[in-house]
């Protein structure tokens, strides 16, 4: 019921003020998109929401809600209206084809056999019997699947091995885990998301784990906050893998090599406005001798989005989004940009792989976790 | 083998290329197969892994795609196309536990009589002695 969405997300407190499209990077391009009037437009007109293509294109990247003086959940508001729209049978523009789609549907099948432990080298320890477990995620999946822009996705899972067994940790890696089903429950598909988590949380239970580290914000923000919600009490701590480094790293226990040049950093959403860490990244990054690290203008809580989520609606406005985060990022006079969710990654790089894209603009786009790992092995 | 698999009807989608002669003709063979999906496209360039996970997703048991042989394509690189997005499925199934013998690209082909019909037949009989396909449960869930 979209009466009940409206209450749910406090949506009747909209002051009109419009600070939400004002951030918005889709309506930085998109004229037609704007929190404000889908808010304002639901609340006098409610049928006619759910035909409305724009609720799919919103990136969720909580911007909105971030600067809203009314604490109105947009980004909520926008989830709940795709379930009930999804329930009438309609649905975004899946990008590459669905495939990705299909993946995670997929993997809601009960007798899976996956064979994604490949990635891991011999000199990567896992262990069968740690109170750990890494949750690798989508990385092999999409590896393969963004071969063709060379997103290398398994590197991260390879630096965060290397760099838990650093610490002493020896985690499990598990053959069937499920993807986690956070872009399903995004692109409101609820059932299809209880199901994989189903399925997850009996593996990590088979496995008798108690801390589930996990190198993807997207990942960690579901597990932290949709499995308890969706699920009920979520017996395990989920550790972001940034979450354990700032300590080591100030206290000498890890040692790094200098590396030379100027970065940057992209602040995921799920891991900046949903998770709020914002500060362990940039220690992690200043703590490499030898860089020289600079903010982009818009950063941490103003940081902008990679322009796409959920694989749906990448449309010319999300290419127009990432260039102008390029743009932002090349500005600062770094020449790599660092990224701490494979998607952002990817994302950068797809608009870099754009036939058209301009060659003075070129950064290099590498993962906190495989920029830290390259810089492991100092004296 | 089980009585399960004795009973067995395998659902096989085919996906085929107008100009290599397949997607021109019905297929004489899919009287045996009940569960026959011929999908007929205009280059065997149109095939992607997402059209082979999203059969595979709806509980197609096997996968057969037919395209032009090398340097035959009507649209010149379309088959070649074909082979890379095949490589990807492939390895994509390979990940997923998917046995690899449910997708098979044919790029070899120039319809002659009976060749079609064997093609299938012997693709089809490799369904058969696997079984179904492991994702039929998704949907039968429902």
């Amino acid at each position: 019921m979209i009466k009940d969405i409206i209450k749910k997300t406090k949506a009747y407190y909209c002051l009109d003020c419009g600070k939400c499209t004002a951030v918005c990077p889709v309506a930085l391009f998109d004229g037609d998109f704007s929190p404000r009037r889908i808010v304002g437009e639901t609340i006098t007109r409610e049928d006619k929401v759910l035909d409305d293509c724009r609720i799919w294109n919103c990136l969720t990247c909580k911007m909105c809600h971030e600067r809203c003086p009314s604490d109105v959940n947009f980004i909520e508001f926008i989830r709940l209206l795709r379930v009930d729209a999804r329930g009438e049978g309609k649905e975004g523009i899946c990008s590459h084809g669905g495939a990705i789609q299909s993946l995670m549907k997929i993997m809601t099948a009960p007798n899976l056999n996956q064979k994604r432990l490949d990635w891991i080298r011999p000199d990567l320890k896992t262990s069968k019997d740690s109170e750990y477990l890494y949750f690798v995620g989508c990385l092999p999946y999409f590896d393969l699947f963004f071969s063709n822009i060379k997103a290398n996705s398994l590197d991260i899972a390879r630096s965060t091995l290397k760099i838990l067994n650093l610490l002493r940790i020896e985690p499990q890696v598990l053959p069937n885990e499920r993807c986690c089903g956070h872009d399903l429950l995004w692109s409101g598909d609820v059932e299809n998301f209880k199901k994989l988590a189903q399925h997850n949380i009996a593996e990590f239970k088979k496995a008798g784990v108690k801390k589930i580290v996990l190198s993807c914000p997207e990942g960690y923000a579901c597990f932290k906050s949709e499995y308890p919600n969706y699920l009920g009490k979520f017996d395990f701590e989920v550790v972001h893998i940034s979450e354990l480094l700032p300590d080591k790293l100030s206290s000498g226990e890890i040692k790094l090599k200098p590396v030379k040049g100027k970065v940057t950093y992209q602040d995921p959403c799920r891991l900046g406005r949903f998770s709020n860490i914002y500060d362990n990244p940039r220690e992690i990054i200043n703590s490499i001798p030898g860089i020289e690290f600079v903010e982009m203008k818009r950063s941490g809580k103003n940081a902008m989005c990679c322009g796409t989520s959920s694989w749906m609606n990448c449309t010319q406005y999300s290419k127009q989004i990432q260039l102008e985060r390029l743009k932002e990022a090349k500005s600062t006079g770094a020449e790599t940009l660092i990224t701490f969710c494979p998607k952002c990654q990817i994302h950068f790089l797809c608009a870099q792989s754009e036939i058209n894209y301009p060659e003075e603009l070129k950064l290099k786009v590498i993962d906190l976790t495989t920029f830290l790992a390259n810089a492991l092995g100092g004296e | 083998m089980s009585e399960e698999k004795k009973d067995f009807k395998p659902k096989v989608v085919a996906f085929a290329c107008h100009w290599c002669g397949v997607g021109k003709n019905e297929i004489n063979a899919v009287e045996d197969f009940p569960d026959f999906k011929l999908i007929k496209l205009m280059c065997s360039g149109r095939i992607n892994s997402a059209l082979i996970l999203k059969a595979f997703e709806k509980g197609a048991d096997g996968i057969i795609a037919f395209g032009c042989p090398e340097g035959k394509c009507h649209y010149n690189f379309g088959n070649r196309n074909a082979a890379e997005e095949y490589k990807i499925a492939q390895s994509l199934i390979h990940l997923l536990g998917i046995e690899p013998k449910r997708l098979r690209l044919e790029l070899d082909f120039f319809s002659e009589d009976g060749k079609l019909d064997s093609v299938i037949k012997e693709f089809v009989g490799g369904i058969r002695k696997i079984g179904p396909s492991p994702l039929r449960l998704i949907n039968e869930n429902k």
